[in-house]
């Protein structure tokens, strides 16, 4: 497929690259992407350059047509507004299926890995953190300010998905009552936040995803599959934070996973006092009050099950269990129905209704 | 001629008994968190596959596996073939496979149970796409390496693919002959295919590579090297604790290649290949 890929670029070269001396061939380097996202990446680099000239993100499930789609809408959507953001984000070249394989080609965005590191301790080195949460909670200030819309026929939709969560998260997991109880008061406080517009949300905003250059402040946001417009906008930066420390940590097992997430938003220490300033500073921002902070996060938690449910079972169904899931049930000696809904999210919300009151802000 | 890796078939004859009570997806779940308790990494997934994109098949190909492993490779040229047939000659993995693609409802995956030790009897100049892997059907004699490059040069049509999936015997001394990159490219030169790419998967091999690298371009490859292997630090903390040594041997090797200009001799320390070759015409071909 990628070589009928280089033939199409080739048949219009000057318009898909109108900078670039058309090439005598292009070769493709590989980077597989985690099989819950469903899509692998390959750098296009012409031959005799030394850098990648686009990225194509190859889905591999061939009724991928809509996801693709939507991701274009969102680079496009996000390319209008480039110079409002504080960096850059890839441009969308072409969107089509080629050999029965849906494609993006996409510009290259530079940068490296966020850096992130631990102290001998074990805990996120907190300079590094402050400037990581200042550069990400800026960066999405921006981005907000630039795509947030007043839409009321959009907003009602995005209501009633949040309600239709609501619902469907009661449905999909066995909850205590306490639990039962936060999530119904949930589905009546989000009826009352105010309408401020859609929000773009990026979906999957975590620091594999942000790239940072070697001497500017400015951070640049690939893979945006999993962009969509939503009520909430704090959601991005609680994933931010949330994965922040998981990533980095060195405590395997549930016990580290809860551990890095106690430590972020529960326990009084450095850490959590960083990541609690960039909580406010985002909510007084967009003028969020606190009991509405807990609830957005509550939602946040819930979406991110839902989500990762549905990414489990589009798994389970195509090819079977990642191997993350499969490693919690192993943990515990689950069962496969159990292993469907006993994942990493799911968890976190648990933990969250059981320690509301130790909850940062 | 042929013969099968047969080290995982115990746990392969449980898994198709237990497809046939269970189905597919919970037999194939309770296999691979043994394989996780045991502290190994899943057989394979969606990722041992993805160098099917590297390909360029024709229009409504018709493609051979052989070796067909848990169904990965099978099932994902199902989506660019009008036909796949995955030969193996372990019964069990054929009956695996063919009721994971019963209870999937896919209909041009035919599996082929071939005979152990005997010549495979395929019909000649039949497939657009063949692709052969060594983990799971690897020749046993240095004769025999070539003796599958002349039997996927038969069965392919003119113009076809060949993929295959190979272990790098410098850094695997257990698996003979003994051939270099420029050797398996040499054999295929010889065999009459043309078009050779060779890829690394990395850092893994072939169960879950992380990374495809062409090994063609030393420009690329120092690329690779600076900017973009440090993509593998976002692996999770349980990934790199099952790979750690793989995982400290490619940090100094990536730390080491621009002082000492390894981009160049990096093709000899990777784990493993995938080669893509086109099958040159018949015609004045030596063979």
């Amino acid at each position: 497929m990628l070589p009928k890929l280089s033939e199409r670029l080739f048949g219009d070269w000057s318009r898909f690259f109108p900078d670039e001396t058309k090439p005598q061939a292009i070769s493709y380097l590989g980077i597989a992407g985690s099989v819950e996202g469903g899509t692998c990446t390959f750098l296009g680099f012409p031959k005799n350059r030394k850098k990648p000239l686009f990225a194509v993100k190859i889905h591999r499930a061939p009724d991928a047509g809509g996801r693709v789609s939507a991701e274009q809408e969102v680079l496009t959507r996000l390319g209008l507004c480039e110079d409002a953001l504080s960096g850059p984000i890839p441009r969308a070249i072409l969107c089509q299926q080629i050999g029965g394989v849906w494609m993006l080609v996409q510009s290259i965005v530079a940068g490296r890995l966020m850096p992130a590191s631990l102290t001998k301790e074990g805990a996120p080195d907190l300079a590094e953190a402050a400037i990581n949460f200042q550069l990400a909670g800026y960066w999405l200030a921006r981005m907000h300010s630039a795509t947030r819309h007043c839409d009321g026929a959009g907003v009602a939709v995005a209501r009633q998905g949040v309600a239709s969560d609501i619902e469907a998260f009661i449905e999909t997991f066995e909850l205590s009552v306490k639990e039962r109880e936060r999530v119904a008061g949930l589905a009546n406080a989000q009826r009352s936040w105010p309408d401020n517009g859609l929000y773009l949300r990026h979906g999957d905003f975590c620091r594999h995803n942000i790239l940072t250059g070697r001497t500017d402040q400015k951070i640049g946001v690939i893979d945006w599959t999993f962009g969509e417009w939503t009520i909430c906008p704090m959601d991005d930066l609680f994933f931010f934070l949330s994965t922040y420390f998981l990533q980095i940590r060195e405590d395997h097992g549930v016990a580290g996973l809860t551990q890095a997430f106690e430590h972020t938003f529960f326990s009084k220490n450095g850490y959590s006092d960083v990541a609690r300033r960039a909580i406010a500073e985002a909510a007084a921002r967009l003028g969020v009050d606190t009991p509405d902070v807990r609830d957005m996060f509550a939602l946040f938690l819930i979406n991110r099950a839902l989500f990762e449910h549905r990414q489990l079972a589009a798994c389970a169904q195509s090819g079977g269990l990642p191997r993350f899931a499969v490693y919690l049930a192993a943990l515990e000696d689950n069962n496969y129905h159990e292993a469907l809904r006993s994942q990493l999210w799911i968890r976190f919300f648990r933990f969250f209704v059981e320690h509301e009151d130790h909850f940062i802000v | 001629m042929v013969t099968l890796n047969v080290s995982m078939s115990a746990d392969i004859t449980r898994l198709a008994r237990a497809t046939q009570e269970l189905g597919w997806q919970t037999a194939l779940f309770e296999y691979t968190k043994t394989r996780i308790a045991n502290g190994q990494m899943p057989y394979e997934d969606s990722r041992s596959s993805d160098w099917v994109y590297l390909l360029n098949p024709a229009d409504r190909a018709v493609s051979l596996v052989m070796g067909c492993g848990l169904g990965e490779a099978p099932l994902a040229l199902s989506r660019i073939s009008s036909k796949v047939y995955a030969a193996d000659c372990d019964k069990d993995r054929i009956a695996f496979l063919d009721l994971r693609r019963q209870q999937q409802q896919i209909e041009n995956v035919a599996p082929v149970l071939m005979k152990k030790n005997a010549e495979p009897s395929l019909p000649a100049k039949s497939f657009d796409i063949v692709s052969v892997r060594e983990f799971d059907w690897h020749p046993e004699s240095p004769a025999t390496l070539t003796g599958v490059l002349r039997h996927a040069r038969r069965w392919l049509k003119s113009g076809g693919q060949l993929h295959l999936s190979l272990a790098n015997r410098l850094v695997q001394p257990r698996l003979q002959p003994s051939i270099t990159a420029f050797g398996y490219q040499g054999l295929l030169k010889k065999e009459g295919f043309s078009d050779i790419e060779l890829y690394a998967p990395l850092p893994f091999g072939q169960r879950a590579p992380l990374f495809y690298v062409p090994l063609s371009d030393p420009g690329l490859m120092n690329c690779f090297l600076r900017d973009i292997f440090g993509l593998f630090e976002a692996a999770s903390p349980e990934v790199k604790k099952t790979y750690a040594l793989e995982y400290q041997l490619a940090r100094l090797g990536v730390k080491a290649a621009p002082f000492f200009g390894l981009a160049r001799l990096i093709k000899y320390f990777v784990p493993g290949f995938h080669v893509i070759a086109r099958k040159k015409s018949d015609v004045g071909s030596a063979r």
